[in-house]
């Protein structure tokens, strides 16, 4: 036979006993610095997780390098050579191509006449970019006519003084 | 860490404690520990026989665990008993023990070190203390942590009728051999 748990307490006797047992110990302070410890340890204390912080500076630096290697790759996309490479072109986009594409001759040109004018070596290169330029424009048939007599005159002209005419205008 | 708070701040609640807590606030964390654990210890401290390293090991491995579990505790229960009951089951293979080979518990002197701890407590713990560690632990998980006869036995994995027989047999012994006193009330 067992006595009913209801049975307690049964009187003040033991109430005054049930009541007057410690509800509460005392803490030990290096116990829970442990136990603090032990959690940094797992990350769970924001102020002390160089692992993340680490993480993050990671993350920082490669969207970083991925944003530097994108916009890079953009730019060589878009480079003339780039674009000289692409089999993929429509006819606009090529004339807009050979239209880039002699813009920066002509915009070279003024820098070398700029900085070299009197410099034969400079008028040579000068002369036989324009002459592979008319050639080449020859060849593909891309004129009337104009670039067969424009590579004979700038043939004659740099027998007699190895430079290019004067006024020659190309774009 | 002056973790005092002045009468106009009163601390947080333990929802908003255990949410700063896992947004990785130590603060919160040690607010949460400090109110909790002077009880569970105590609690954890009757289930160990007072030995005050096992009773140490049990909290740190209960709220460790419990910090673990935390981001799932939904609050359908308070935390206070959320907690007490990972404690006892972390308890569980110490509290075997006891029931295996009766192993005695360490006396409760040097454990109520509470400072303002008055002489009756002592007395009427110590009357708890003198219990057969099966007794006072089927006691103290029934009549002090609010536990049923089978949340005891799956706690400690006995049947139910088992745990009603040792808590019978507990308040037998109380009754019988150490004669509940009636503390003095300052009556002359």
């Amino acid at each position: 036979m067992t006595t009913d748990d209801r049975d307690f307490p049964r009187d003040d006797a033991e109430r005054a006993w049930l009541a007057a047992l410690p509800e509460m110990s005392a803490l030990d302070p290096e116990a829970e610095d442990r136990l603090v410890e032990q959690l940094r340890r797992e990350g769970w204390f924001r102020r002390h997780r160089p692992a993340a912080v680490v993480l993050r500076l990671a993350a920082v630096v490669a969207i970083f390098v991925a944003g530097a290697w994108v916009g890079s790759a953009l730019a060589r996309r878009g480079s003339i050579e780039a674009m000289l490479a692409r089999n993929d072109l429509s006819a606009t986009d090529r004339v807009l191509l050979l239209q880039r594409a002699g813009s920066v001759y002509v915009e070279a040109a003024g820098r070398l006449a700029g900085a070299a004018a009197q410099d034969p070596a400079a008028a040579e290169v000068s002369t036989q970019t324009l002459i592979g330029a008319a050639q080449a424009a020859a060849r593909a048939h891309l004129d009337v006519g104009v670039s067969p007599q424009l590579v004979s005159l700038l043939d004659v002209q740099r027998g007699q003084n190895g430079a290019p005419h004067a006024n020659l205008i190309w774009y | 860490m002056d973790m005092s708070a002045s009468p106009a701040e009163p601390l947080p609640d333990d929802g908003t404690l255990i949410r700063q807590f896992l947004k990785g606030d130590e603060t919160a964390f040690r607010t949460l520990y400090r109110r909790h654990t002077p009880r569970l210890r105590m609690v954890v401290l009757r289930l160990v026989g007072y030995r005050d390293a096992d009773a140490d090991d049990v909290l740190q491995e209960a709220w460790l665990a419990a910090s673990r579990a935390l981001a799932g505790f939904r609050g359908e229960a308070r935390f206070e008993t959320w907690l007490s009951s990972i404690a006892i089951r972390t308890a569980r293979r110490r509290m075997a023990r006891a029931f295996a080979d009766g192993e005695p518990a360490a006396g409760v002197d040097a454990v109520l070190t509470r400072p303002g701890m008055v002489d009756a407590a002592i007395d009427a713990e110590q009357i708890l203390q003198r219990l057969p560690d099966r007794s006072r632990i089927v006691f103290t998980l029934h009549y002090l942590q609010g536990l049923s006869h089978d949340e005891i036995a799956g706690a400690l994995g006995i049947a139910a009728s088992t745990s009603r027989a040792i808590l019978s047999r507990a308040l037998g012994e109380l009754r019988a051999r150490y004669r509940i006193p009636v503390p003095d009330r300052g009556e002359s």
